[in-house]
């Protein structure tokens, strides 16, 4: 799993170490990553939007969904994985 | 702007990790990648 969102990589770091996270964390500073999944409308957007993409071992997406459970979300999407 | 169409092929990108290390979507190839979009550091995500 790769998370994905704008704010900085110190922040990024700092707030990884402190929940524990161990998934990568990606800082897209410019947008341009959310704008081409679709998780940002502009550059000057705050924030993306929740959303997640599934890729497959053949770089295709599987599945993209809106998140509305945040904290029920990620094992939902994993257990989709065969 | 709309979520990326189930089939389609998923957006190369390069970004700098928490460590500033770059990783791709390509370090990936073959195997399954959750994209995780998410508000910010700090948040309730």
């Amino acid at each position: 799993m790769l998370g994905i969102t704008f704010s900085p990589a110190d922040d990024l770091k700092t707030w990884r170490d402190e929940v524990g996270l161990t998934a990568e964390l990606l800082c897209d500073a410019d947008r341009a990553v959310a704008m081409a999944y679709g998780a940002a409308q502009s550059a000057d957007q705050e924030r993306p939007s929740r959303i997640s993409v599934l890729v497959g071992t053949d770089g295709l997406v599987v599945n993209a969904y809106e998140v509305s459970d945040a904290e029920g979300h990620p094992a939902a999407a994993l257990a989709e994985i065969p | 702007m709309a979520l990326p169409e189930i089939g389609s092929r998923a957006a190369a990108f390069t970004l700098a990790n928490q460590d500033g290390k770059q990783v791709s979507l390509a370090d990936y190839a073959g195997r399954q990648v959750l994209l995780w979009f998410f508000p910010r550091a700090f948040g309730n995500n």
